[in-house]
């Protein structure tokens, strides 16, 4: 006998690492994280150095003046609004991958329940002859025993179909995860440069004023406590939505590395289900002699090898040597029982995973709805100040002549 | 300004607008909107003209195999026919809409309705104006086909009538009320007229943020799907 049953059945033990909660974004900390092109800096001083020149030129009670003041009050709001779209769409997303009752976790409680039903540990000792009334022999308890395989095949079929949709599924959400982070990347990109320009136009605005307090005090004055007052006021708003930003950007990626585990435990659940469904046929075989014929499960082999190629070499591979093991009639029950002792261990570590998946994924969702709420304020002013700008605009300026936008 | 500078502006575009009117501008500003749309009526009616004749036709023919129709029976179908194609060649009557009209039109029919309105108030809209709105117009015909899956009541079909049927005729039928002596008067710095040009490209630019905002789902999903197909087939093979 070239193999036993522990080379055969001992995997390679099955471990799902949830990711760590994602923590809290200091506002203070947010800046700096997306780096913005040096040509768009240039830029963006230039911008902010035409557009200071034009304001300290303007009259301080002109109405000029007060529409360029405007304009540091909206500055940023477009990007903001834009962020704050994009960070709170995803806080519903985390529910969903962990739902117990819906998809892949309903599916796998499933697969469980009927695994139990087919464990040749629990029927008792099976190569015991069955007697009728207890004294006639009548029939085999063994053949009984694979006779319920038959009935519950399409059952078994059906579950593995359609844990590989969940799987699907799964990988549908990472794609839609990888979008969103791409959004989110663009937006933050769009924030980062809202808040390099209005920190220059804080730095130019105070340098300005201080020039002025000794020709012209009351232009001084204006400037500080009207300009200088709202770029200080946009930048910590710019931050604020940085910071939350930030975080969603990163709790997003949580949400795909829980996913991906999740795909390997489904992975293997499935493969180790088909494989002992392949060793309760050549057990059978050997045992009773009797020809198993599970067509659905022969027609998912294939399918469910090519679905999961890399599990799948291994399932090819173990055919063979399950034959082999059949034939030698060592100790075949022994060796289904320890195909459903791998279903039922990789089952444990889904499970464990989910538990810990779903903690640190709720340290992340608290923290994160934390900082939105935080930032709603904020973005409520933001969104004032755009409304107020787009009434004025209509009949106002026209809105290219100062321009605080990202490029 | 002065008054000479202002004579000359307003000299060049009424001699803009007259020129425009007559086609020769107007060619070399789009040529294709307004061109395919008229092409697109004309083919409607045309469409309507031919299916009436052969119905009356084959209802001749029919009652021909029956009772035989005669010379009289001829001069009759022959008359129905001329009257037929008449009927169809002027009716029904293509009539711009009314703001009032604009305010309570189904959203999906909004963009149309708004273009054929602004379309009418070109002779009263100066040169520049006159660009901008062959813009606007363009921008509506992207905009029309996104509305349609949008229920009237739905947050951006709101979003979108608030501006396309509400702000932008109320705000040209504004410039319309002023005086013709006044629209090229400078007034606190700027001409109603400069006032129109800017808050018309602002409506422009609007719409066209709107096309992009409606079409932000459907490029995700794009995206979306093109990823998944990348991570299910490539990464796997």
């Amino acid at each position: 006998m070239a193999t036993t049953p522990e080379t055969l059945t001992t995997e390679p033990g099955l471990v799902l690492t949830p990711p760590d909660p994602v923590p809290t974004v200091s506002a203070t900390k947010a800046a700096g994280l997306v780096p913005v092109d040096a040509g768009v800096k240039s830029q963006l001083d230039d911008r902010v150095a035409g557009f200071v020149t034009d304001l300290v030129a303007q009259d301080v009670n002109s109405p000029e003046f007060g529409k360029r003041v405007d304009a540091i009050t909206a500055m940023g709001a477009k990007e903001i609004r834009e962020a704050a779209g994009q960070s709170n769409r995803f806080l519903d997303r985390p529910v969903r991958a962990m739902d117990q009752e819906t998809g892949v976790g309903k599916d796998l409680a499933e697969l469980r329940r009927v695994v139990e039903d087919l464990d040749p540990g629990k029927k008792g000792n099976l190569t015991a002859p069955q007697k009728l009334f207890g004294i006639i022999p009548f029939g085999g308890k063994m053949r009984n025993y694979f006779d319920g395989y038959k009935s519950s095949q399409t059952h078994i079929a059906q579950i593995l179909k359609s844990l590989s949709s969940g799987k699907d599924e799964l990988l549908m959400d990472n794609a839609a995860i990888d979008t969103e982070r791409a959004n989110l990347w663009a937006a933050m990109g769009r924030l980062e440069q809202m808040i390099h320009l209005s920190k220059t136009m804080d730095a130019k605005l105070e340098d300005v004023a201080n020039d002025l307090d000794h020709s012209d005090p009351a232009k001084a004055k204006a400037i500080r406590e009207t300009a200088l007052f709202y770029t200080r006021q946009r930048t910590q708003d710019l931050l604020t939505q940085m910071a939350v930003t930030v975080q969603g950007y990163l709790a997003l990626d949580l949400v795909k590395k829980n996913n991906v585990e999740l795909v390997k435990g489904v992975d293997r659940a499935s493969t180790t289900t088909v494989s002992a469904l392949r060793t309760a046929v050549t057990v059978a075989q050997a045992l009773t002699n009797q020809k198993l014929v599970l067509e659905q499960i022969t027609a998912l082999n294939t399918t469910t090898a090519n679905i999961i190629d890399s599990t799948g070499k291994l399932l090819k591979s173990q055919t063979a040597q399950i034959h082999e093991q059949a034939a030698s009639a060592t100790i075949p029950l022994e060796t289904l029982q320890r195909a459903f002792q791998n279903i039922y261990d990789t089952m444990d570590a889904i499970d464990v995973f989910k538990l810990k998946a779903l903690d640190s994924m709720k340290t992340t969702v608290g923290a994160l709805s934390n900082e939105v709420d935080k930032s709603r304020g904020y973005i409520a002013r933001a969104e004032g100040a755009t409304q107020g700008q787009n009434g004025g605009q209509l009949g106002g300026p026209s809105p290219s002549a100062f321009k605080l936008e990202a490029m | 300004m002065s008054e000479v500078d202002d004579a000359i502006a307003s000299a060049r575009a009424s001699w803009s607008r007259i020129s425009d009117d007559r086609g020769a501008v107007g060619a070399a500003r789009l040529p294709t909107r307004g061109r395919t749309r008229r092409t697109q009526t004309i083919g409607k009616r045309l469409t309507r003209i031919a299916i009436a004749d052969v119905a009356i036709l084959i209802a001749a023919m029919v009652i021909g195999w029956i009772v035989p129709l005669g010379i009289g029976g001829f001069m009759l179908v022959t008359a129905l026919l001329v009257a037929a194609t008449l009927l169809f060649a002027v009716w029904p009557a293509e009539r711009a809409p009314t703001p009032e009209r604009l305010a309570s039109v189904d959203i999906k029919a909004l963009p149309r309705q708004t273009e054929r309105w602004l379309e009418a108030q070109r002779p009263a809209l100066p040169a520049p104006a006159v660009t901008l709105v062959d813009r606007i117009g363009v921008r509506l015909e992207t905009l029309a086909p996104q509305l349609a899956r949008f229920a009237d009541d739905a947050p951006e079909a709101i979003e979108v009538r608030k501006l396309v049927g509400e702000q932008l005729p109320a705000f040209v039928k504004d410039y319309e009320r002023v005086p013709q002596a006044l629209r090229t008067t400078p007034r606190n710095g700027r001409t109603p007229d400069a006032e129109l040009v800017a808050g018309l490209s602002l409506i422009e630019q609007e719409i066209g943020e709107m096309t992009q905002r409606l079409a932000q789902d459907d490029l995700d999903t794009l995206a979306t799907r093109g990823r998944f197909l990348e991570m299910k087939y490539r990464d796997e093979t």
